[in-house]
């Protein structure tokens, strides 16, 4: 286990060093990312203008599950950006050589590549949440402290698992360039939104299909106090549970693996 | 007997025309090809859709108009939303980004094609194939959303056609201008990004422009975004009328223009610093 870490840390230190080469490529992706982050932000603010309780959520409570998801962005592109190179990958053939390495194969995959222009999530979304419980004048206890550090650990597997579920489809459908996992990570921009807004088949997608709701709206309620119910407490636990998923799936679709010929 | 595809390959050499017309066809039947992750992707943006709608039907629940829109037209527009995204050529832009980046475009450059006309008809023909899957699945969605808002008049009939034609090629110039940078930079992920996150907003493709605070919305309707969702959606709905009608569109042609002309002369600028490595 620590050979591995050891081996994790040097892998990503060496691709957001690599990527230090190219500072114009950096700054773009930075302003890029951070300008997604405005506008969703300016989204949530219009739709508030026009009805400040929406949901039951004050505007400034609803911008910690929209900050909980920025930061649970960031934290899966800084450590786990790798996954997004699985079509790529597979549709050249080139997991001849991981798999035969002594090394886990996903855990080879996702280490492939670290983006700095996670750092625009990871400021963005804590400096939200930092705003929001300021101005709700919230301040966290011990025990949510803890809550929030094994939230963020099991909201990053969440969206890596789905990052890995939907870039799996490469085994099914070899084309590089499919929109489907942008798409699926997209809907992730659903759960920045209290989910007491939607009605139940939106409720039902969110929560249980695409679980994104565990990243934000469960944890939220438990940060800022609101009535909860023990699944709520439970958001934690769904991280590794998804994650273990998104592993079964991967395996399903080596299966199908056949290189490329050489 | 001559080979029927080599005598239809002899007679687009003679009339170049018909070559853009050949790419184009060949593009549509790539875009039908029925693979699994296009129709994922056509489920997932039906999930997103039906997200919109829950979310707009809450902030309209028990409201008359909002920003002059009613629940009906509010409907009506982001249904016609998700259909105005298929107007995005996104795969053979992320192809002509890959092929930049490679030195393929090397290759590309030197076809008996004009680059930029090839690369029209390839986005007419994957456009195409896009719009008719994601007219196949709104068919039957539609009746489940309620009734919707049908044009005023022929007159709003035909001049959201044009609009749609404006806003297909505001987008298409827009990524054609952002393929330059690709000669630049390592990838051009972080400007496609600033610019999805900018035309989201500003086009109105995830909210009504009118809905947004008035400063952000006088800003949106003086920029090429404007005509790419609301403006067309506007027309469609019957809001713009006579001469303010005939002028928005006219403006968005002179954004057409614009970027063409733009994109034509920073076109030449980096294909002339090209440099492919290798062979």
């Amino acid at each position: 286990m620590v050979r591995l870490l050891r081996i994790y840390f040097a892998m990503q230190a060496a691709h957001l060093r690599a990527q230090l080469q190219y500072e114009a490529d950096v700054w773009l992706a930075l302003i890029g990312v951070a300008l997604g982050q405005i506008v969703g932000a300016l989204f949530i603010s219009s739709l508030f203008r026009l009805r400040p309780a929406l949901g039951g959520w004050s505007i400034w409570e609803a911008a910690v599950p929209y900050g909980l998801i920025g930061l649970a962005r960031g934290l899966s592109e800084l450590l786990c950006e790798g996954l997004w190179h699985i079509r790529t990958i597979v549709a050249r053939g080139e997991l001849d050589v991981p798999l035969v390495r002594p090394l886990p194969l996903v855990f080879q995959i996702a280490t492939r590549a670290s983006d700095l222009h996670s750092l625009s999530n990871l400021i963005i979304g804590s400096s939200i949440i930092g705003l929001a419980f300021h101005r709700l004048g919230l301040v966290l206890s011990a025990a949510k402290i803890i809550f929030f550090v094994f939230t963020m650990a099991g909201s990053t597997l969440v969206m890596a698992a789905m990052i890995l579920i939907a870039n799996s489809i490469a085994f099914w459908d070899r084309s590089v360039d499919s929109s489907l996992p942008s798409f699926v990570l997209q809907i992730a921009d659903g759960a920045q939104i209290p989910l007491s807004v939607y009605g139940a088949p939106v409720r039902v997608v969110l929560t249980w299909i695409l679980p994104y709701a565990f990243v934000s709206y469960f944890p939220a309620q438990v940060l800022l106090g609101k009535p909860v119910t023990p699944l709520a407490w439970a958001s934690p636990l769904i991280g590794p549970l998804v994650a273990g998923l998104a592993c079964m799936i991967f395996r399903l679709g080596l299966r199908r693996y056949e290189s490329a010929g050489h | 007997m001559p080979d029927p595809s080599f005598s239809s390959w002899r007679s687009a050499v003679r009339r170049p025309q018909r070559r853009y017309v050949a790419l184009a066809l060949l593009s549509i039947k790539l875009a039908l090809v029925p693979r699994i992750s296009r129709l994922a992707a056509i489920a997932t943006a039906v999930i997103r859709l039906t997200i919109q709608y829950s979310l707009f039907r809450q902030v309209f629940a028990g409201r008359g108009r909002v920003g002059g829109f009613d629940w009906p037209e509010l409907r009506t527009y982001l249904l016609l939303v998700f259909l105005l995204e298929g107007l995005s050529p996104v795969q053979q832009e992320l192809r002509m980004y890959a092929n930049v980046r490679t030195g393929q475009v090397a290759v590309d450059l030197a076809r008996p094609v004009d680059y930029f006309w090839s690369h029209l008809a390839l986005s007419i023909g994957m456009v195409i194939g896009e719009l008719s899957l994601r007219l196949l699945v709104l068919v039957p969605l539609a009746p489940a959303m309620g009734p919707l808002v049908l044009p005023p008049s022929l007159c709003s009939s035909l001049s959201f056609a044009a609009g749609v034609g404006l806003a297909f090629l505001t987008r298409l110039l827009l990524g054609y201008i952002i393929a330059v940078f690709c000669f630049r930079l390592l990838n051009v992920q972080g400007l496609s990004w600033a610019r999805g996150a900018i035309e989201s907003l500003l086009s109105g493709a995830v909210i009504p422009l009118s809905l947004l605070p008035s400063g952000l919305a006088t800003l949106a309707e003086n920029l090429p975004f404007h005509g790419m969702v609301f403006l067309p959606l506007q027309i469609y709905l019957g809001h713009l009328h006579g001469g303010a009608l005939v002028v928005s569109l006219l403006r968005q042609l002179a954004w057409v223009i614009t970027l063409w002309i733009a994109a034509r002369a920073l076109w030449s600028w980096g294909a002339r610093r090209l440099v492919v490595q290798g062979g």
